[in-house]
């Protein structure tokens, strides 16, 4: 009997990983990522940021899963492994944003000799389970903590794919690493936060991420659906609910997501698929708890669900019951008007000095500074107001974003950080139809434009000399070309 | 060392010791006794604060002081350092919009023996001052001096908005000193009343131009205030700007401003139009940064439409299309950003339904909650109140009106996320200002009394056959005596 019941202490007591730090070391590699950026408000200007180190996965297929946040934009991946203090250059293979994956590759073969690729587990960790948190350290050192999933939530790291993710907690800040469970990759650690409450990309997303390679890569599905609760009973009875009904109320959708088109602002959102939602707009999951509706357009039964996939929905509209068919989609990026993520060389227009831009997250970022978001300028209120688009609508916010000073701007300077609202008395669509306007109204034989700006100032551009200002403007700073604009889709 | 010291404020300050001679019997200590109102509980009664200043006795017997000193004082003293005993006095006056108030002490013996104070003329950099006081509570005056630093346009922070011309002086000014005379030459030029707090010994005086156009607007028996020209103008040293206006033929650099934008309401508002271009005013030229030469020096003609009095007439030789216009218009107070200047004359207005509790966003609101705004990142209350003028929200609303505060009742149980937000529409009805919510959630007649928010599209929906009976319950829970103040 004692035998018996030391024998059961030791199996609760066991690690849910009993892979030697040496095996752990060799599935895991270090990654310097070195971003060259351009600055927003001068955007010809190109500048390093400080590089820094994440960890890298080895998967099967000389393959190294990183999370897309870290790689996106960068310049220089140079990795290093345990056996060596060689640094090898890696290539970007494919990457998500709105999974938040990336897949990279050495090419010199021997680099992959000591390694050891890691199996995925069979499904997701579910809450409760116990797992291994693993980070290493820059001598390849392991750190493991035993922790255990607190929840799965659903959460877009781009803000636009909600994708379950498993929450835990460490007594040490673990803010880049994997989660374990018996020898298995259980998840890829996404975020950390000071409070050391982290979050992990599910096996299931890094499964589908790996398995959907190719043209053809249909990415995951941007619910694009804001819920608000209906808890209120004088608003469900406002909203003529019947009292054996609940469900929340719909207050907006976003253009090119799958719940555009098929829901409408007002809509109360009754069930998913056949789950009814409650009147905070949740269900219950028999695996992973409480949920919110979101939840079901990402996965079905305990499966991820695809672009493509048709899922009926029932909604409350005008007074009645009304069961609709949402077809599942993609984000691609079409939905923001004013962009979180400026992949590269920003856009810009230089005219009589004047540094012409598309208002974008990061141009803010760089003006207003880290605290940007709790900043009362009216950017953030255009950010709050305008972000993204409704139905059709195509336009893009264009600004003065800093002026060179020179004789032609003389008395601008303040008009900086300025809003454009119109040209020639015009509103501008974006920075190419300005630019257009702009030289279509020289070749007229304009000899000036007006500029009109948010806040009712004018700036007046010279179009009879404008050559020659911008070229004297140009050489002065520095500047190579006087515009850089791209083909986009929705031009 | 020491002597060298005293030497220099010898050398620097000959007329120190006379000034303060002359200006002993006349400066008083003011005490008051204020009662001042809660934004958070505006149906509370008020809650007694007491405050000193200083004041100076001018000629007629009077006290000037400074606005912010007396506001909202109910019991005022006065003393004079020459004085055993203190007096009761009455606030005449008060100018909140350049922060002066006249005092009147009814017992002629308080001022037996007081030589007036002479106001004098604006000073010139670097002309030396004496600044006295009653600075930090003391009994006894106390004397700083330093010289003119800086003349220019600045914000005076009791109104909060209102912007005339101040006197930079590096003499310390300290709390207390508020409404104490500067003097210069035995005479005064300048009213202490504001300092930099992120600056080094940088005090500030109400100038002798501000001070002798109060004392001419009251010269009726009632204070009319500061008017506005109420343009937003745009300089026109840009020689692309001046050949767009036709302006070339002007001699530079007097081409004058161009009007970019007209308030309403204000003097220029159906006298000036867009794209004028200001060329003269009173017949002097208007520079092309707006400046016109003055009394020696430059001066934006803005300060000097500042000190007209309203009913005056405005002369401004203007270009519109091309064509000289001779145009003479009158001085006009305008209404439009009066909720962004702080109140002091009245209590707050609030207005209470189901427990929720609305008011108009005004200075003194937002000196109560935009701190918390700030923090809890309502963006569009700040935004809305910021811009107001630059982007034209007054199109929209006369002030904006928030739910500030839930009282928590059965009415109000799922109300808790619309706390803090400001009201967009009353029953599908946009909201025009505060009294205007007022009566549209008294002339509400459906089923539901409808609220939409500027920041949420799920509205906040109140049975309207409760209201009634909620609206006595939490009157009666929170001992409020009454359910809202709306003034006319």
């Amino acid at each position: 009997m004692k035998r018996y019941l030391c024998l059961i202490l030791l199996a609760t007591s066991l690690p849910a990983l009993s892979l030697s730090d040496e095996t752990i070391a060799r599935s895991l590699v270090q990654v310097r990522v070195t971003k060259v950026f351009y600055q927003q408000a001068r955007p010809w200007f190109k500048d390093q940021a400080e590089p820094y180190t994440i960890t890298g996965l080895v998967l099967p297929g000389e393959r190294i899963l990183v999370l897309a946040r870290d790689i996106r934009s960068a310049q220089i991946l140079e990795v290093t492994k345990f056996s060596s203090y060689d640094r090898a250059l890696a290539t970007v293979v494919m990457e998500d944003i709105n999974a938040n994956l990336a897949l990279l590759t050495v090419t010199d073969r021997n680099f992959w000799k000591d390694l050891r690729p890691v199996e995925l587990a069979a499904e997701n960790a579910s809450p409760l389970s116990r797992v291994m948190a693993v980070k290493i350290d820059d001598a390849f050192r392991v750190y493991r903590e035993e922790a255990r999933i607190m929840e799965v939530i659903p959460a877009a790291d781009y803000g636009f794919a909600f994708l379950p993710v498993a929450v835990f907690r460490t007594s040490e800040p673990i803010l880049s690493g994997v989660l374990f469970k018996e020898n298995q990759l259980a998840g890829f650690i996404g975020y950390a936060d000071r409070d050391k409450k982290a979050e992990a990309i599910g096996v299931d997303t890094i499964r589908a991420f790996l398995s959907r390679q190719g043209p053809s890569y249909p990415g995951f599905v941007a619910q694009g659906l804001n819920l608000e609760p209906l808890t209120d009973p004088v608003l469900r009875s406002y909203y003529k609910l019947p009292a054996h009904r609940s469900g929340a109320l719909v207050v907006r959708t976003l253009p090119h997501s799958s719940a555009h088109g098929v829901l409408l602002r007002q809509d109360i959102l009754l069930s998913v698929d056949g789950v009814n939602l409650d009147n905070r707009g949740f269900y219950q999951d028999p695996q992973i708890g409480r949920q919110p509706a979101l939840m079901l357009f990402a996965l079905k039964g305990s499966s991820l669900r695809l672009p493509g996939e048709t899922v009926p929905v029932v909604v409350w509209r005008d007074g009645r019951e009304q069961t609709l068919k949402m077809v599942l989609r993609s984000y691609t990026g079409q939905a923001e008007r004013i962009p979180w993520h400026v992949a590269d060389q920003p856009e810009y227009v230089i005219e009589n000095g004047l540094v012409f831009l598309e208002l974008s997250i990061p141009y803010i970022r760089e003006v207003l500074g880290a605290n940007w978001q709790s900043s009362p300028h009216h950017f953030n209120f255009l950010v709050r107001e305008k972000r993204f688009y409704d139905d059709q609508e195509k336009d893009r916010p264009v600004i003065l974003g800093s002026v060179l000073p020179d004789e032609s701007n003389r008395s601008y300077e303040n008009y900086a950080g300025s809003a454009v609202a119109e040209l020639e008395g015009q509103a501008v669509l974006d920075l190419a139809d300005f630019k257009k306007r702009l030289d279509s109204l020289a070749r007229a034989g304009k000899p000036m434009a007006s500029v009109m700006l948010a806040g009712g100032q004018k700036a007046i551009l010279s179009l009879k000399d404008r050559q020659g200002i911008n070229d004297r403007i140009l050489k002065r700073y520095g500047i190579e070309k006087p515009f850089h604009l791209k083909l986009r889709p929705d031009r | 060392m020491r002597q060298l010291a005293v030497l220099s404020c010898l050398i620097f300050f000959p007329l120190a010791a006379s000034d303060f001679d002359i200006a002993r019997t006349a400066v008083v200590k003011i005490d008051s006794t204020a009662l001042v109102h809660s934004y958070q509980s505006p149906w509370k009664q008020p809650v007694v604060q007491r405050s000193g200043g200083t004041g100076f006795v001018i000629a007629g017997q009077r006290i000037l002081t400074n606005a912010h000193v007396v506001s909202q004082a109910t019991i005022l003293r006065v003393k004079r350092p020459d004085h055993q005993r203190d007096y009761l006095a009455k606030v005449e006056f008060i100018a909140h919009d350049c922060d002066l108030a006249l005092l009147r002490v009814d017992e002629a013996e308080f001022f037996q023996g007081a030589v007036p104070l002479a106001i004098g003329e604006t000073p010139k950099l670097q002309t030396p001052v004496t600044v006295i006081g009653f600075p930090i509570g003391g009994n006894r005056e106390s004397i700083t001096r330093g010289i003119v630093s800086r003349l220019g346009m600045d914000v005076y922070s009791h109104s909060g908005v209102d912007a005339h011309l101040t006197i930079q002086v590096d003499a310390a000014i300290n709390p207390g000193n508020s409404g104490g005379p500067a003097l210069y030459d035995g005479k005064v030029i300048g009213v202490a009343f504001q300092v930099y707090s992120r600056g080094e010994n940088l005090g500030y005086l109400i100038p002798p131009d501000v001070i002798g156009k109060f004392l001419t607007d009251i010269k009726d028996g009632k204070y009319d205030g500061y008017i506005e020209l109420g343009v937003v103008d745009m300089p026109t040293e840009n020689e692309t700007v001046r050949r767009y206006y036709g302006l070339e033929g002007m001699p530079r650099p007097m081409s004058g401003v161009v009007v970019r934008r007209i308030l309403p309401g204000s003097s220029a508002d159906g006298q000036l139009k867009v794209d004028d271009v200001i060329v003269a005013l009173n017949g002097q030229p208007i520079s092309e940064s707006g400046d016109i030469f003055s009394d020696g020096r430059l001066v934006n003609y803005i300060e000097l439409i500042d000190n007209v009095s309203a009913g005056t007439a405005i002369r401004m030789t203007v270009l519109r299309a091309g064509k000289k216009l001779d145009l003479d218009f009158p001085a006009r107070r305008m209404s439009l950003i009066d909720f962004q200047r702080m109140n002091y004359e009245n209590p707050p207005e609030y207005w209470i339904t189901a427990g929720l509790v609305f008011q108009p966003v005004d200075a003194s609101l937002m000196q109560v909650y935009g701190r918390k705004w700030t923090q809890e990142g309502r963006l569009t209350q700040l935004y809305r109140y910021g811009y107001f003028l630059s982007h034209q929200l007054f199109e929209e609303v006369t002030h904006d009106v928030a739910l500030t505060r839930r009282l928590g009742d059965e009415a109000n149980l799922y109300a808790e996320s619309f706390e803090g937000q400001l009201v967009a529409k009353v029953d599908g009805v946009a909201v025009k200002s505060f009294k205007h919510f007022v009566e549209l959630v008294a002339r509400s007649k459906g089923e539901f009394l409808v609220l939409h928010f500027r920041d949420t599209v799920r509205p906040l929906v109140l049975p309207r056959a409760t209201l009634a009976s909620a609206d006595a319950r939490v009157l009666g829970r929170y001992g409020i005596p009454r359910q809202g103040l709306v003034r006319k």
